[in-house]
């Protein structure tokens, strides 16, 4: 009995001092988001920051045993999944034969350029390695720059084109990093075949496992279902499960040589519940899954950021500068490949969708490091027995300069870039235009509020006449200023009647469900009606995306307004 | 006198040109048919449930932005159509000019000032090809600003 309860306490022991780094860590990230809303940085290059102070507290400050499975199968899959959510398939699709060549063809050449160089310039880092860290640098993270698309209102086609390039090239860089690690063990024989072929299997069949699974999910409980509750329980089942399921698939087979992309898995059962499974929840389950979601990467992203800086020494970082200056030209020379070798192809082989070379620009500035490339060097730590201490060492030093030199280089500057490439949607226009909305619909919430007290009759007659006549002359002067500066904006126009028109269509479709839930319609109708709903919604963004693109069209082409 | 024919894209220039097609059909009393022009390229790769999903939103958004740009400039009593065709830009609204036998084409320009500031001549080229297909007067609506 004495053995069992002593290991028990210890157990016990070890995880109270791992969730009190964790609330330590969660304490410091929460900081670091409030100071950012003072000082107007980024919060991942604030992480970063605070992430490299941490080098500098006690060792015993904060004690979590970093390993793969926890980065991997614990950390990763919840911010592929919050990623993927948001992405319209039917705007991912127009872009998909960019997106994927992209995301393949780009981080191959990521990978294998990246190491070439890392290999010949950085002592001691051997072939496969290199190629290991090739990979995980090329994963792109578009957090940051996203955050900044939103703010200022750059077109829908940049963003999926940089979203849904960060989503495969995440996928593909987990396989090729995978298969570069197994090459680099002791006594592992490397054939390219072989390597192919693991590559084509791990990926597609990791696409296949998360897509099933996201449609059975999709289809058969969160459309069925109407409760915010199970139904969040549900999709985090999901994110995990898929990923595990895809990880394990061989085993469970009995095939131990058959490995399948987690990662992809996530991304594929992402895009079915951001895309069937939420279109059919009620509005309280949309919101509840998106805040949840929304929550579980913020605290996963700050996680992953502070959890490096633990492992990295601001000496380590000094010593190791040539190393990091190597992999930061590197990546440079990479993107520009990347981006404009691909875009110029790209434009020959599909010249209707050819993408400006305005977005060119912002693509490849924009093409930070993150999360994901973080999360994959901390999992090197499994591979130090192999790779030797020193080596891992070197790879993840050179991360966190990578990620640091394009979240404060780049990521501070992407900002003007966007705006001097005449690619944001006037932000201080549109602000403008909410703020006097805003006041009218308060003004007219007013208004009604007086309607009722008069109605009750706890307003006097003259008093009232008096209150809503002041009420109206503020109505009538705030509507004036509203249209005059619609007049002087009339771009802003299309953007509101646009925004209008697609929630007048989600109530439709809201309503199309209410109604089938109360038994007023049958399920054949209401897949029918939704359906052509949701055609109209994907004909918005196309008409959205006609309209953005009108001002690049007439200057390259010469088009009419 | 011959209807207008204004073909516009919803862009920032498309007011300016919805506006000067309706007061120059209040001024004459004649129609104005306004055209939206579907690049086809992007659009027969597209199924026929989304296909007819972009005509019916393309004319829904003309008429809608047409009604509220009369009702805004106080144009009261211009007769309007709306039409969404696909086809290559230039041949199309010269196509519909044409088959409405049309007395004028306003077309917009909303990077006016951006290509005169260039000296790109993108949109005097567009508007002389135009005049050539159709034989009718173009007239180019610069926007304020460009």
């Amino acid at each position: 009995m004495d053995l069992p309860l002593l290991i028990a306490a210890e157990d016990s022991s070890e995880l109270l001092d791992s969730e009190v780094s964790i609330v330590l860590l969660l304490a410091i990230a929460a900081a670091v988001a409030v100071a950012v809303r003072r000082i107007r940085l980024p919060y991942t290059v604030a992480l970063v920051v605070v992430g490299l102070g941490l080098a500098f507290l006690p060792s015993t400050f904060i004690e979590i045993e970093i390993s793969a499975d926890l980065i991997l199968a614990v950390l990763v899959p919840p911010l592929l999944f919050e990623a993927t959510l948001h992405i319209s398939w039917g705007r991912l699709r127009r872009d998909l034969f960019p997106v994927l060549l992209l995301a393949l063809a780009g981080t191959l050449i990521g990978a294998f350029v990246v190491g070439g160089m890392v290999n010949g310039l950085v002592d001691g880092i051997p072939w496969a390695p290199a190629v290991a860290f090739g990979a995980l640098i090329s994963a792109t993270d578009p957090v940051a720059v996203i955050a900044f698309f939103r703010s200022i209102g750059v077109p829908k086609r940049l963003t999926i084109l940089v979203e849904g390039e960060s989503l495969f090239n995440d996928g593909v860089a987990f396989v090729v990093f995978i298969i570069a690690l197994a090459a680099a063990r002791p006594g592992a024989t490397f054939s390219l075949g072989e390597a192919v072929g693991q590559f084509i299997i791990d990926s597609f069949g990791g696409l296949a496992v998360g897509l099933v699974l996201g449609y059975v999910v999709s289809s058969l409980i969160l459309k069925n279902l109407d409760d915010h509750l199970i139904e969040t329980v549900v999709t985090v089942a999901l994110a995990f499960g898929s990923y595990l399921l895809a990880e394990e698939f061989g085993a469970i087979l009995g095939l131990a040589d058959v490995h399948l992309s987690g990662i992809l898995a996530v991304v594929a059962a992402g895009l079915m519940v951001g895309n069937i499974g939420l279109q059919n929840t009620s509005p309280t389950t949309r919101l509840t899954l998106e805040n949840f979601w929304e929550f579980l990467a913020f605290v996963v992203n700050s996680l992953v950021f502070l959890l490096l800086g633990l492992r990295i020494e601001i000496s380590e970082l000094w010593d190791r500068v040539d190393a990091i200056l190597v992999a930061v030209v590197a990546i440079q020379i990479t993107r520009l490949i990347v981006v404009y070798g691909i875009g110029t192809l790209h434009g020959l082989l599909q010249p209707e969708r050819k993408i400006p070379r305005a977005y060119q620009h912002v693509m490849y500035w924009g093409g930070l490091r993150g999360a994901i490339s973080v999360a994959l060097a901390l999992s090197l730590v499994a591979e130090a027995s192999s790779l030797g201490d020193d080596v891992v060492s070197t790879l993840q030093v050179m991360t966190f300069g990578v990620v640091l030199f394009t979240l404060l280089v780049q990521g501070l500057t992407i900002e003007r870039l966007i705006k001097r490439l005449g690619l944001s949607a006037k932000a201080e226009e549109r602000t403008e235009q909410q703020r006097r909305q805003a006041r009218i619909y308060a003004q007219q919430a007013g208004m009604d509020e007086l309607d009722r007290l008069r109605s009750q009759g706890v307003l006097f007659r003259d008093l009232y006449e008096a209150m809503a006549g002041l009420y109206q002359s503020e109505l009538t002067r705030d509507r004036e200023q509203l249209s005059d500066h619609m007049l002087r904006h009339p771009e802003l126009e299309t953007d509101m009647y646009l925004r209008a028109r697609a929630d007048t269509l989600r109530a439709e479709r809201s309503a199309l469900q209410d109604a089938a839930r109360r038994g007023l319609i049958d399920e054949e109708v209401l897949t029918e009606l939704t359906a052509e709903i949701n055609n109209h919604l994907a004909a918005l963004e196309f008409i959205e995306g006609d309209a953005r693109q009108s001002d690049i069209v007439v200057t390259e082409e010469g088009a009419s307004g | 006198m011959a209807d207008v024919v204004c073909a516009v894209r919803g862009g920032p220039g498309s007011y300016q040109t919805r506006l000067a097609a309706l007061r120059q059909a209040a001024d004459r009393g004649v129609a104005v048919h306004f055209v939206s022009v579907i690049d086809p390229l992007a659009y027969r790769p597209l199924h026929a449930g989304e296909q007819q999903a972009i005509r019916a939103e393309m004319a829904w958004r003309d008429l809608a932005m047409a009604k509220a740009t009369a009702a805004r400039a106080d144009i009261d009593g211009v007769r309007f159509t709306v039409a969404v065709r696909v086809g290559a830009l230039v041949e199309t609204i010269a196509g519909y000019a044409t088959e409405m036998s049309a007395g004028a084409i306003l077309i917009g320009n909303p990077r006016a000032a951006a290509d005169a500031a260039l000296g790109s001549d993108g949109a005097e080229h567009f508007a002389n090809e135009l005049r050539r297909l159709s034989g009718v007067a173009v007239v180019v609506i610069p926007t304020p600003g460009g």
